[in-house]
């Protein structure tokens, strides 16, 4: 009888029949619209319209959007570097394995091999017989300007969570504070905007970053819903053992801090924070 | 190299290559691609091809839909306009006496279109929400027909909000629905008929195709105002 799982299929929604009651729909004039069919309107049309379009894309640059673009810039880039920093460990390791085997940490890896020489490094270490092969002058060079431009962008990627963190700070002070400048602003580019995420629902918030595992589940609802998106990284939720209920708990204080957030309201994160303990 | 009109389409050509048909249009602005779309030239007429994965009209003319209501000279409201693609098009078919007014919510998309429409003369971008009329009605006049294209969970409740309001007595009404944002977890087959029920209490719908396999889990329908 395995078969008859069908039945938990939601309840049919019923076909709304569009409403068109607001008044401010009577404003609209059937006589006015007639006459700007007319060909003799169909410039005006067009050069209204494309000023207008204008001005109001022009208008619609916001906080936001620097926002959204730096926590993407930042994405984007630890994603590169981390891919060009296993290139130069594959690279490295033929002249130096001993290195990649014992720095785990692409940053601290390449700022090692920068400032020391495999003789030092080996005497350090104390070790005898290294199984790196013999390399030329040039070629270890052609390395080291590769890392350099790697360490490069890690320093970029650090200016560039700095330079969030400022702008969170001013744009959502209570986010920040609860959150930082990672999760804040995840969180705010999976909402669109902080108006949007200011109007979105607690449960909502406890999910954002966790869209696959939750329509997975409600495809099919042997598969159990997600706990938690991208507020599992925060220390509260990472280090309580209920996790599902840590995530509940922190998700409706962020959605407060949103909420104050956007209505300018007063700074109250040390409160939330006091009441989550820590 | 054969180009010959499109079944009875006015406007809409057909060229064979290979073993497919490309649907063409003839480009308003010669020499200027919209969407990296290719061109073709054939006695001196420049023609556009339409891709039909990228464009839910053009998926539904690959579809054999039997009437699409578009022709030279009418004024078409466009909602969910993007960044143009499927605008481009229709703005070919009405040509320069007719006019798109190509409405879209997102700023980002409709800067790419504002490009477009200031090279064709034909299409007047608005930034707005397509589900509340009252902001752009000053903006725009009564029109031939209305196309939507918008993933929203009311979309059926939107369109018919504009045909009434917009869309003049005969003209057509024309909806790409994608099933995914009116319910996800629900069978696409099932909401098609739903919304096709709830359409036919104010228009009638002429025609419907499902876009399968150029768009998953959309549907198309004709209408006509009464």
């Amino acid at each position: 009888m395995r078969e008859s799982t069908r039945e938990s299929k939601p309840v049919s929604m019923p076909a709304s029949a569009p409403v068109l009651t607001p008044a401010s729909l009577q404003t609209i004039d059937p006589a006015f619209l007639k006459e700007m069919r007319k060909p003799l309107h169909h410039d005006e049309l067009v050069e209204k319209n494309i000023a207008h379009a204008k001005q109001l894309i022009a208008q619609s640059n916001t906080t936001d959007i620097i926002i959204i673009q730096t926590i993407n810039a930042i994405d984007e880039l630890t994603r590169i570097a981390n891919t060009l920093a296993k290139r130069l460990r594959e690279w490295y390791g033929y002249y130096l394995p001993e290195l990649s085997r014992r720095v785990e940490d692409h940053e601290l890896f390449i700022k090692t091999l920068l400032q020391k020489s495999r003789e030092e490094y080996l005497a350090e270490k104390g070790i005898t017989q290294s199984m790196g092969a013999a390399f030329a002058t040039a070629d270890i060079e052609t390395m080291h300007a590769f890392a350099r431009e790697i360490n490069d962008l890690y320093f970029e990627r650090e200016r560039l969570l700095a330079y969030l963190e400022t702008v969170l700070k001013s744009a959502a002070p209570n986010m920040y504070a609860l959150v930082g400048a990672m999760i804040g602003a995840k969180l705010l580019e999976k909402a669109g905007s902080l108006r949007q995420l200011a109007f979105l629902p607690a449960s909502t918030i406890q999910l954002l970053g966790a869209e696959k595992a939750l329509f997975r589940h409600l495809r099919n609802r042997k598969i159990r819903p997600p706990k938690h998106g991208y507020i599992l990284s925060h220390s509260y939720v990472i280090s309580t053992k209920d996790k599902g209920k840590a995530a509940r708990v922190l998700a409706a204080k962020i959605s407060i801090c949103a909420k104050v957030d956007y209505f300018k309201g007063e700074y109250v994160a040390d409160k939330i924070k006091e009441e989550l303990g820590i | 190299m054969k180009i010959t009109p499109f079944k009875t389409f006015k406007g809409i050509h057909k060229m064979e290559k290979g073993r497919d048909i490309l649907i063409l249009t003839r480009n308003l602005t010669p020499g200027i691609r919209v969407y990296g779309e290719d061109l073709f030239k054939d006695e001196d007429i420049e023609y556009r091809t339409w891709d039909p994965t990228r464009s839910k009209l053009g998926a539904a003319l690959k579809k054999d839909i039997s009437q699409i209501g578009i022709k030279e000279g009418d004024y078409v409201l466009y909602l969910g306009a993007s960044t143009g693609t499927t605008v481009s098009h229709v703005s070919d078919l009405v040509g320069k006496d007719g006019l798109v007014f190509a409405l879209d919510f997102a700023p980002r998309v409709l800067r790419d279109l504002v490009f477009v429409a200031e090279e064709r003369k034909n299409i007047a971008p608005l930034l707005a929400d397509a589900n509340r009329p009252e902001t752009y009605a000053n903006l725009i006049s009564e029109v031939d027909v209305v196309f939507m294209d918008i993933a929203q969970k009311n979309q059926a409740e939107i369109f018919i909000k504009n045909c009434r309001l917009f869309l003049k007595q005969g003209g057509f009404g024309l909806l790409a629905l994608k099933a995914r944002s009116v319910d996800v977890t629900r069978y696409p087959k099932d909401i098609y008929k739903e919304i096709r029920a709830a359409l036919e209490k104010d228009i009638t719908v002429v025609d419907y195709r499902e876009l399968d396999p150029f768009e998953k889990d959309h549907a198309f329908y004709v209408c006509k105002k009464k």
